[in-house]
């Protein structure tokens, strides 16, 4: 018998859980829909940073961006998902590390170079794909080779950029840049007297150790982490390596030769506004900075006025810096996906056209010798200097998967020394005692 | 079925407007709230504690163990005490004075909406702006205030009345302390002053003045009548902006990311660190469960407070 409410016809308590549960289906269908399934055939998630996506800041690399796209699904009849991750790098690795460890990873999708490690588990081989494109693995600079395959023995990543990290001077200032800490500090205390101070990150951010510390530990002959992951630092010599690079470091700021707010500064970029108003006479920087400051210095010619020498080290030789970058990685299950996804990626950014015309748009360094010396590729006054630079001093970050806390650790260290809240010694040991 | 029926009907019997199904089991109505919060709450919580518990990275396959070794190093840790000390400063100056600036603008912009002049409704709104910005805009807002050369805001104003135009607002660890606690106190007073304004308006207008007649100044009749009738309000806002404040890490992170070394650590920010750049999820989650077990005190706190209160009522 139908029931019937004293208000008429009405949904009973039955028939409404049934239309929740279909409405909770339908949703939980949707959801899922969100994942993989809602891809249509012949077509992959292809994911990048905001600079080298579509969203990139200038309109040239969205020109070239959208070019190649139309150019890839015209000669394919594939169809490329544009993702964009977010601006906080951090965040978007541990996101797309997560994503990838479960299996939810975008088809193909840049990786930060010295985060590679962590990834290589879930990155499928690559190695077919650059054989089919004529790239030997012997065409990269050797330390992104190492990079590149991560220790699995095969191509896991594509490196497709780089940086190195210099010292850039001004030529009427400093006539012959200095080589040793000694010779910095002499020519820094000069410059100071006459309000042209060195600036270079020393906050807590990888760019800061990267640009400050590493360089000046690595010219002692020390290393970041041991074989085994544990901190390289821990016992001597090289825990007197990176005590003594943090006390010079100190020294600049306690001398004068550095002002002591570079305890504030969180990336490389942080220097320009000093450099402009003409307030400095050296920096430590990226090699991204000589072309954007070429362009930000007005009434001046920068690549003419400024030079670009190796980072002083503590002896004089035996230079080193870090080189940074980015890969592309293939997380697809899918060997068709991966091919098509590899495929577009190499014709765009890692073949020698693509890396020669995507490095020049984005005032990249390219990662292999060859490329340099390709018609489509324009660096800047420069160029030479990075290219040496790659070839004699340039070094990654290990990749292990302790790397990260070690650094965090240190960049700690680093800020609470240029700070002077802490003693280089006692810093160390803080940092140590953080690493777990 | 029948039987059913009737009983129902005989304790609410239908109205005019009819009776709607399932009136008499509120569990059927709560259930689909009950299932989300579950969902997106309790499950979550579980799992945050559970993990907390363990050595886990962000890594989903990567292997893991469970012990309480997370929480050892955690409290025994001289760079946690630290980050706790530092978060209780924070969040002592930040609450303090968001209270007493929020209740002296609250009462300016309620006298001279009593007195009929012009501008209390713009006031109002200009102050509530500061509330309705992002944490990280905030940051970035004030690292353009704090920055360090002529060419920094407060530095240059400074320059220009001849106090000197190099003030050291984030690189000196002591001064960064200071400088986070007044970009908070800037951002968190726009919610404080509403809250006290909304509790302005429940004062009784006769009995303040009766007590004005009966010769009270401005002070004792803010004692005797204002400020009993504003205590629930204060409760409530002194709890929201203290879990507010032991919440707050974005704007930390745009203006000083911690730094310099460990002299701006506040928690949430370390849990961020550890969960995002480190991703030790297991000490990211031992560290949330603190942060979690803190606020819970500032919750009891606040209904025990309440509960004795109704119950003296």
């Amino acid at each position: 018998m139908r029931r019937v409410s004293p208000a008429g016809p009405t949904l009973n308590r039955r028939r409404m859980l049934g239309l929740a549960a279909a409405a909770g289906a339908a949703g939980a269908a949707g959801l899922a829909g969100c994942g993989r399934n809602t891809v249509p055939p012949k077509s992959f998630r292809w994911q990048a940073i905001p600079t080298s996506s579509l969203q990139a800041p200038t309109q040239d690399r969205v020109s070239y961006l959208r070019t190649r796209l139309r150019e890839y699904e015209r000669a394919t009849g594939w169809h490329v998902i544009p993702e964009v991750m977010s601006e906080d790098i951090d965040a978007s690795m541990a996101k797309l590390l997560l994503q990838a460890s479960q299996g939810r990873a975008p088809d193909i999708s840049m990786v930060d170079s010295y985060v590679f490690g962590r990834f290589a588990r879930y990155a499928k081989n690559l190695g077919p794909a650059l054989e089919a494109a004529g790239l030997p693995l012997d065409g990269w600079f050797p330390q992104f080779r190492d990079v590149m395959t991560a220790e699995t023995g095969q191509v896991r990543a594509l490196q497709f950029n780089t940086d190195v990290r210099v010292l850039y001077y001004r030529k009427d200032l400093v006539p012959k840049p200095p080589a040793s800490w000694d010779e910095l500090l002499h020519v820094g205390k000069r410059t100071a007297a006459k309000g042209k101070y060195l600036f270079f990150p020393a906050s807590r951010s990888e760019g800061s150790v990267n640009t400050a510390l590493w360089p000046q530990y690595w010219s002692q002959g020390g290393r970041i982490l041991n074989p085994d992951g544990t901190p390289g630092f821990a016992a001597e010599p090289n825990r007197r390596a990176m005590i003594d690079s943090l006390a010079y470091l100190r020294r600049l700021v306690t001398e004068g030769v550095a002002p002591r707010r570079i305890a504030t500064f969180l990336g490389e970029d942080e220097s320009n506004p000093d450099v402009i108003a003409g307030r400095a006479a050296m920096f430590i920087g990226g090699s991204w900075q000589g072309a954007d400051l070429q362009e930000l210095v007005e009434h001046e010619d920068f690549g003419e006025n400024w030079g670009a020498a190796p980072i002083p080290s503590r002896s004089g030789d035996n230079h080193t810096c870090v080189a940074g970058g980015w890969t592309w990685a293939a997380f697809a299950e899918d060997p068709e996906l991966v091919e098509q996804g590899t495929k577009f990626v190499i014709d765009s950014y890692v073949d020698d056209e693509g890396m020669a015309r995507w490095c020049t748009l984005g005032g990249y360094l390219p990662t292999r010798e060859a490329v340099y010396d390709h018609p489509a590729y324009r660096g800047d006054a420069f160029t030479e200097v990075f290219r040496e630079h790659l070839a004699r001093y340039a070094r990654v970050r290990p990749l292990h998967r302790e790397y990260q806390q070690v650094s965090s650790a240190m960049q700690v260290a680093l800020s609470s020394v240029t700070s002077l809240s802490e003693e280089p010694e006692a810093a160390v040991d803080s940092a140590l005692a953080q690493i777990v | 079925m029948t039987a059913t029926t009737t009983r129902s009907a005989d304790r609410a019997p239908a109205t005019g407007a009819g009776r709607i199904a399932g009136a008499s089991r509120p569990w059927l109505w709560m259930l689909p709230l009950a299932l989300v919060l579950l969902l997106i709450f309790v499950y979550p919580l579980i799992e945050v504690v559970r993990l907390s518990f363990t050595d886990a990275s962000l890594v989903g396959d990567e292997p893991y163990s469970y012990g309480t070794d997370t929480y050892r190093s955690i409290i025994g840790g001289q760079d946690f005490a630290e980050t706790l000390q530092i978060t209780f400063l924070f969040v002592l100056f930040s609450v303090v004075f968001q209270l007493l600036l929020g209740l002296l603008i609250a009462m300016l912009v309620d006298a001279a909406k009593r007195r009929g002049l012009r501008g209390a409704l713009l006031t109002r709104t200009v102050v509530l702006t500061a509330w309705a910005i992002p944490g990280v805009v905030v940051g970035v807002i004030w690292v353009l205030l704090y920055q360090e050369s002529s060419s920094g805001i407060l530095n240059h104003l400074s320059g220009l009345l001849g106090l000197g135009s190099e003030h050291a607002f984030v690189s000196d660890p002591d001064n960064a302390l200071v400088s986070i606690i007044v970009a908070n106190i800037w951002k968190g007073t726009a919610l404080s002053m509403i809250l006290m304004y909304a509790g302005l308006q429940t004062v009784p207008r006769d009995l303040l003045e009766a007590v004005r007649i009966d010769g009270a100044g401005p002070l004792q009749s803010f004692r005797t009548v204002t400020f009993p009738a504003l205590l629930p309000l204060i409760t409530v806002n002194l709890v929201t902006i203290t879990v507010e404040t032991f919440n707050t890490f974005d704007m930390v992170m745009a203006l000083t990311g911690g730094g310099p070394g460990t002299a701006t650590q506040v928690l949430a920010l370390s849990v961020y660190d550890q969960m995002f750049t480190q991703l030790s999820l297991g000490r990211g989650a031992a560290m949330s469960v603190v942060l979690l077990l803190i606020n819970t005190v500032m919750i009891g706190i606040y209904f025990r407070h309440t509960f004795r209160r109704e119950a003296r009522a």
